[in-house]
Formats: structure tokens, sequence, C-alpha cells
């Protein structure tokens, strides 16, 4: 690693930790005020998370959709589009991934692969159409992928009630499991960690040095920077707009249907819990920064994990997270979504603002 | 100590260290009275928009006190700063394109009734004060489609309407016409009758001789010279602020012009106003530089970006080497050897958030020596880079840096350095010396004619006349839209024949 990219990465770094500490500090406060027991309780949030292979395990495989939400926002924002339709991307990824993985036989690891790739091209497909609409029609991508999220979780519950139900269900919507071996294995018997979130992480390093190493990497950080920049000096600043989105939307896909083959087994309906709004988060929590993506998704599935085990130990109710979340949503919002729209609505002015990393 | 010889504003031993580590300002001390121009001058990257920003409050000093009629300032916003009847023209443009000029004039104290915006009241505010200080502006035309000039005028607009009796102008004169400037100087004396004091920073050292009282002079952050503007000369400023001799290079005028490279022949655009143009035709040859004069806003941005292929034709071709480029994109043309040094470096000539090198690289990075088999090589770009960075003398810490952390000077350099590079067939400089100080001037007409002899066919047009007197071989001025005088030497463009051709009477 360079000094450049080390830097960065550190002060990218330092913001985030900033936020993170403050957000926990208010956790760990407002759980002090509302138990009897507090240092138990906050002990339980804290370590409970890491105490031991199984709790380890468990936090980084829920870390695991976050990854790939969250590197599918940052992608988006780096190349200058608001990609705000991860969720439906997901869904339809988990849908197009489980159709191959239970409807076509074959042996064992082609299964996943094939599953995997139809779960990316699925995102993709989705979020080319907001991502054509918004590079060659100028239309605005924020709103299209808000709805269009809609449309894809309503389709899904669809299709698991009808083409892809389980013949022998019981009434909930939901597929028929996926075959033995179009499974990701297991790391950590015996918690629910899959290679998934090997694969999440290689992912974001791939995009990483894709973005920051290649001249089609950089074609595209042009083009998010500055699009009538972009177009004077002869890239197509439109082009980038849309492989970003599409991109993005494969990353969600594959967030998807990596999340059924390693941990959910069946398609559920309404099986995420909000991954792709979460990634927004996370993807401004680290500023976009890629390689900071996996530790921005891990602290984050960290504090959930904690509520659950605080609940599970204490007399501590696992709401408390949302307090934690509501805080993280508000310090990162505030900082880095006032910064981007002022960028975006008045590039005039933007000598007098902080360049990404000085704030 | 008697209110008349309390200043408006002082400054006392303020020390900058921008949060990147560049120290900007070492000790520095300015002291500002009433009635008085203060001259600010320096290279670019000394450190006077560093000064300003602190005097206003944008930046907060790392040492150092600000007085403001005597108090000393414990807070460092622009919105106390205001209050304190402290006015600023910023070095770029502060505007929101969406909106219209009037409601650019009055954003930020906005007169209303019954809680809305009276857009009647701003439109005569903008009539009525454009009338008492000469700057003409259609209010109703939105600032995103106004020329650069007129961008600034309405900025200068804004600054005179808060009736600021300290007035900071960070180079306002930079795209204004000999015109122009004169109107704008007569304002600011006139202002200063009523006990306003004006810092003015400006590379323009006739300016300064017209109008200072006192000059101070910066180099690499520290005060170099203090002067009251009756004791010095051009020749003296022009030494403190290089710190040796400037010798002006008196370009090499021998002509050899070779075929016709680009033709435009009875081109129009459409749109609102005076800038589209009305039927031109141009021809211009390998080694030769054509010099366009004109009012901002007479078509110039039109004339150049049909050519570069950012502006549709109505009518009429543009070709090259006898191609025609109806049908080419932006990257074919720069493919074709088009270069194009923008007039606004701020939002179309640079990413500001992307480094110096990526900047540098940026319409070329894909090919060799920058990429091989789609992966950038870094070396080479970062080793080209700083080339471009040693010839023109951009002052960064390296070529890492993001141009958003540079002075305005150097950003233009570095937009000219990327432009200039290379072979091009054809140069557009829309304002290619804009902002830059007397030493990058000369290196940006030289680097000009050097493209000029490696047979590029070369427009550049300008608010400096001298300017154009100097590079051009050739000189036509446009007054809306069209050709309305042309002058095959340069040297018969008089100020006056110009100004003539340039208020529209046909020369
Ligand atoms: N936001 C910033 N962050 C870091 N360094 C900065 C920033 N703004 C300016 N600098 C540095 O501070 C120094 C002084 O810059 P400043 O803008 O004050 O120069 P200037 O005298 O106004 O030059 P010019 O004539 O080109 O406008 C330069 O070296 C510049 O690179
Ligand atoms: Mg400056």
């Amino acid at each position: 690693m360079t000094g450049r990219v080390a830097r960065l990465v550190a002060s990218d770094a330092v913001g985030a930790l900033i936020v993170v500490l403050a957000a926990v500090a208010i956790g760990v406060a407002v759980v002090a005020l509302l138990s009897d027991e507090p240092a138990a309780a906050v002990d339980a949030m804290l370590t409970g998370p890491f105490d031991g292979r199984y709790q380890i395990g468990s936090t980084l495989a829920r870390a695991t959709p976050f990854i790939f939400t969250g590197a599918a926002l940052a992608l988006s924002f780096r190349v200058g589009v608001f990609n705000l339709g991860a969720e439906g991307q997901l869904y339809l990824g988990a849908a197009a991934g489980t159709a191959v993985a239970i409807r076509i036989d074959l042996a064992g690891p082609l299964t996943i692969v094939l599953a995997t790739v139809a779960g990316a091209l699925a995102g993709a497909a989705w979020a080319a159409i907001p991502g054509a609409l918004r590079a060659y029609a100028g239309a605005n991508e924020i709103v299209m992928t808000l709805m269009l999220n809609f449309v894809a979780i309503l389709f899904v519950g669809w299709l698991l009630s009808g083409p892809l139900a389980d013949p022998a269900r019981v009434g909930f919507p939901q597929s028929e499991s996926i075959p033995d071996d179009g499974r990701l294995p297991r790391l950590l018997e015996p918690s629910n960690l899959h290679l998934g979130f090997v694969i999440a992480c290689v992912g974001c390093l791939v995009l990483h040095v894709a973005l920051t190493r290649t001249s089609w990497g950089l074609g595209l950080r042009l083009s998010g920077e500055n699009a009538e920049f972009a177009t004077y000096v002869g890239l197509r600043p439109e082009r980038s707009m849309l492989v970003g989105m599409l991109c993005s939307g494969a990353a969600a896909g594959m967030g998807g249907i990596v999340h059924i083959l390693g941990d959910q087994l069946r398609l559920l309906d309404g099986f995420s819990a909000s991954y792709g709004f979460i990634g927004i988060l996370i993807a401004l929590l680290v500023r976009n920064n890629l390689l900071l993506v996996p530790v921005a998704a891990v602290f984050y599935s960290w504090v959930i994990s904690g509520a659950q085990v605080m609940e599970e130990t204490t007399d501590v109710p696992r709401e408390v997270v949302s307090v934690v979340q509501g805080v993280l949503f508000l310090l990162v919002t505030a900082t880095a979504v006032t910064t981007y729209l002022r960028r975006r609505s008045t590039p005039q002015s933007a000598q007098t603002l902080d360049p990404v990393g000085a704030a | 100590m008697s209110h008349a010889t309390t200043p408006l504003a002082e400054l006392s031993a303020i020390t900058k260290v921008y949060p990147n580590g560049v120290v900007a300002l070492r000790g520095v001390d300015l002291r500002l009275r009433a009635g008085e121009i203060h001259a600010l001058l320096g290279e670019n990257g000394a450190g006077k928009s560093t000064l300003v920003k602190v005097l206003f409050g944008l930046e907060e000093p790392s040492d150092g006190v600000v007085r403001i009629r005597g108090h000393e300032r414990a807070s460092h916003r622009p919105a106390d700063a205001i209050a304190a009847g402290i006015g600023m023209v910023h070095q770029h443009f502060q505007l929101i394109p969406s909106l219209s000029v009037a409601e650019n004039l009055v954003l930020g104290d906005e007169p209303t009734r019954r809680g809305m915006l009276d857009r009647a009241a701003a439109r005569r505010l903008c009539i009525d004060l454009g009338e008492r200080h000469g700057i003409h502006l259609d209010p109703d035309a939105r600032v995103g489609g106004l020329a650069v000039g007129d961008k600034q005028r309405l900025e200068i607009l804004k600054a005179l309407r808060t009736g600021a009796d300290v007035l900071i102008l960070d180079e306002p004169t930079a795209v204004l016409n000999p015109h122009e400037t004169e109107r704008l100087l007569e304002t600011a004396r006139s202002l200063t009758m009523n006990g306003t004091g004006i810092v003015l920073i400006t590379h323009k050292l006739k300016e300064v001789m017209a109008i200072a009282d006192v000059v101070t002079v910066l180099r690499g952050g520290q005060i170099v010279a203090h002067v009251d503007r009756a004791d010095t000369t051009i020749d003296e400023l022009a030494v403190a602020m290089v710190g040796r001799d400037v010798n002006r290079p008196t370009p090499d005028r021998e002509r050899m012009p070779g075929d016709i490279v680009l033709e435009i022949t009875g081109a129009r655009t459409s749109g609102p106003g005076r800038g589209r143009l009305r039927g031109v035709d141009l021809a211009l040859r390998s080694g030769e530089i054509l010099g366009v004069a004109g009012v901002e806003g007479n078509g110039q941005d039109d004339l150049i970006e049909v050519v570069a292929g950012l502006r549709p034709l109505a009518a009429g071709d543009v070709t090259i080497d006898g191609e025609t480029l109806r049908r080419r994109s932006p990257r074919e043309r720069r493919r074709a050897g088009v270069a194009h040094i923008a007039a606004d470096r701020m939002t179309r000539g640079a990413a500001l958030h992307a480094s110096v090198a990526d900047n540098f690289v940026a319409d070329r990075f894909s090919r060799r020596p920058f990429s091989r088999r789609g992966w950038l090589r870094r070396r080479a770009i970062d080793a080209a880079a700083r080339d471009a960075v040693d010839r023109f003398d951009i002052r960064t810490d390296s070529v890492q840096t993001g141009v958003a952390s540079l002075s305005g000077g150097n950003i233009q350099k570095v937009v000219v350095a990327r432009e200039l590079d290379g072979v091009p067939r054809v140069v557009l400089a829309a304002h290619p010396t804009r902002g830059v100080d007397l030493g990058a001037m000369a290196r940006i007409h030289e680097e000009l004619i050097a493209a000029r002899d490696r047979g590029a066919a070369v427009v550049v047009v300008s608010s400096e006349l001298d300017e154009l007197r100097q590079v051009a071989d050739r000189i036509v001025v446009l007054s809306e839209g069209a050709i309305v005088a042309s002058f095959d030497e340069p040297t018969d463009a008089t100020d006056e024949e110009l100004g003539r051709a340039m208020a529209g009477a046909a020369a």
C-alpha cells in the first residue's frame, strides 16, 4: 500500500471512527440509564458479539449482506449516481439466483457459480432501468430507484406465492430450500458464518483496485466527480453513470443471492432486514471508501448483535439498538449528505467547501 | 486612540496552516484605513486569497488577531463579517447557476412581500444598482448561462449591494475588458469618497498604479514589501513579487502559416441573448494564432464550444483539415487534435476533488504510456504531471494534492498545462491567463506560441487587449455573434479601433 492510499484510508477511518464512537457512547449511556444492572448490560452489548466462536461467527455472518449493499452504494456514489434501489435489486438477485439453484440441476460448485451470476445479472438488470433513464434522459434516479424497490419486493412476493412457491409450504410464502450442493460452505461451525463473507470482502478489494488502479476506474471516478468536466475532456459521463449503476445493482443482487445460498437457504418473503437501506448508511459512514466498507458493516452488525445478546441476557430490550441506529443516521447524514448536496447543487462554490477528507 | 486613526480593519501577525500542512501565511500584518484602496499583490499561491478569507471569516487563522474598527473579533464566520460591514467578491464565483441574475443578487437578504420573494423588487434593485454602477445585466437571465465576464460583474454588484464599508475584491478584473475595468475602478474610487476601505487583489500592475493608495506584496506567505503607491513603480513591484528581475520575453513574431486547418462556415447557434452566433466564417491556418476580442457574452463562448463539440450548430459547418466535425462528439474531436482551455476552470476545466496528476492526464489516461492493458501506470502519470508542474511552475506540495487546495492561478496553470501538452492540431484558448501572475502569463504566452510553432491553429479569446496584441497573428472582433472587424496586423488593432468595433459600430 502506498503512503497516499494509507493516508486516505486513515483520514476516512478517523472520520468514521468519531461518528461511531459518538453513537456507541450514546447507546451505552441509554443502556446504563435503563438497566437495573448497567454494568452487565453494557458488557453484554459491547463484548457479547465477540464472545466466543459462535458469537464471532454470527456477527460476521450478519455483516455479510451489509458489505454487499454498502459496496453497492459506495460504488454508485463514487460515480455520481444515487442508487437507492439496492433493496429491490437485492430481492430480485435473490429470486433469480434461487430460481437457478432449485430449478437447474448441476454439479455442486457450478450451481453456486451460476446462481450467483444470475443474482448479479438480475440486480444489474433492475438497476439498468433507472440507470439508463438517469444517464440518457436526465431523469431523477433517486425517486426512480426508490419507487422500483416496491415493485421488486411485491414482485418477489408474488413469485413466492406462485411460480417459486414451495409445493410443501405451510402458509408462509417461501421457496423450496436450496439443495445441499447449492449451499455456500460454512466456515465457523456451529455459527452460520459462510463463504459469502469472504466473497464480500474480496469483492470490495477487487472493486477498490478496479476503481483506483485501472483506467476504467479513473474514467468512472472523474465522471462521477464532475460530469461537465468529463464531457469536456472527452470522457462519456452518461456511459459511466449507467455502468456505475449496473455494477452497483450487480453487487446488491449478488448480496441477495449470497445471503440465500449461505444463510437463509431458501427464499423468504420480506427476508431483507433493510439491507439495501443500511447500505446507504455504511457507504456514507466510510465516505465511499470500499476498503473500509467491510469494517463498517461488521461494526453495524456488532451493534445489532450486541443488542440481541443484551436482550437475551439482561433486562434491557433490544430496541435500544434503534437509538444507536438513529444517532448514527443523524450524525452520518448531517455530515455526508449536506456536503454532497451542496457540491451537487452549487458546483460554483466548490472552492469554499472542504475538500473531501479535510473536514 | 482617536476615531479617525483607528483602522477599519487590522490583521496582526496572521499565520495560517491549512489542514494538509501547507503554511499559507506566516505572521502577516495588514491594516486598512477608511477611504483607502489597499492593493494586495503576489505570485500565484503567495497567500493573497487566504489572507482576505481570514479577514472575511471564511478561514480561521492558526495564529494572530483580526480587529474590525479596533475591536478584536472572536468569531470567524462570514455571517458576522457581513454584519460587521465587510463585503467580499470572491476569486471564484459563489453564484447559484439555476437561479436568475436578480435572484442571485438578492440571495441571503431577499426583499419579500407577504413572506414570499418579491421578484419585482429584486428586478428593480438589479436594474437600479446596475444603473448606478454602470453594470448592466439582464435581471431575468439564468446565471448558469452567463458568460464568465457577466458572472463576474454580477458578483461585484452583489458586493456593492451590501453597502459594506470594508470591501474585499479578490481579482475582480481577471475577466473584465479594459472598459469594464475602468468602470469598476471608478466605482471603487467613488466608494472610497464615502469612507469605504477597499482591499484589491489583482495581477494587473497598471490597475494598481492607477488606483491604489498603498501596496502590500506577499511572497511565500510573508510580506516582502509595503509601500505607498506614490513611492513605487511597476518594475519595482514586479521585482518584489517575484524576488528577481522579470524580463518579459518578446515572443518571436515570425509567421509561417501553413495550410488551412480549422474552417468555420456560416456558423449559427440557437439560444437566448447576444451570445449566439449569427453566421460566422473563419479560416485558420496551421501555425497561426487568431485573437478574438469582444465584450464578454457576444458569442465567444459559442464560437469555442461549437468547435469543441460542446454546443450544437444550428446551421453552418466546422471542419478540421477539410473533414466536417458536425457529427463528432467532444471525445472524437479531442482525438482529432482539438485542445481546449476552458473559460471556467472551477466548473468545467478541472475536477476539483481529483489530484493534480489525475487532472493532468484526464483526457489521455487510457492511452500509452499512462495505461497498459487497462492498468494505470502511476509512475508514468506522476512523472508526466511532475514535468508539467515544473514547466508551468505550478505551486503544489505534490502531484497527488487535490486541485481544490491549489490557489486560483495554480489551478489555471493545471488546465493550461494539460491542454498545451503534446501536439494539438487546434488550440481553443478561452481566457488562458485568467488569474495568473506575470511570470505565469509570460510562460503561457510562450507555450501558446510554441504550440503554434508546432503547427497548431490557435484561437485565443481574451478580454485583455494587450494579451491579444502580444500573442495573436491576427485579431477579429465579435459583436452580437458576428465578426464585425478583422485586423491582419495586430498592431493596427489599437484600443480605440477595437473599442469602436466592440461597441458594435462596423470598423
Ligand atoms: N483549502 C486549501 N487547503 C490547502 N491548501 C490551500 C488551500 N487553499 C489554498 N491553499 C494553499 O495556500 C497557498 C496560498 O493560496 P492562496 O489561494 O491564498 O494564493 P493566492 O495568493 O490567492 O494565489 P492566486 O493568485 O493564484 O489566487 C497555496 O500554496 C495553496 O496551495
Ligand atoms: Mg487567490
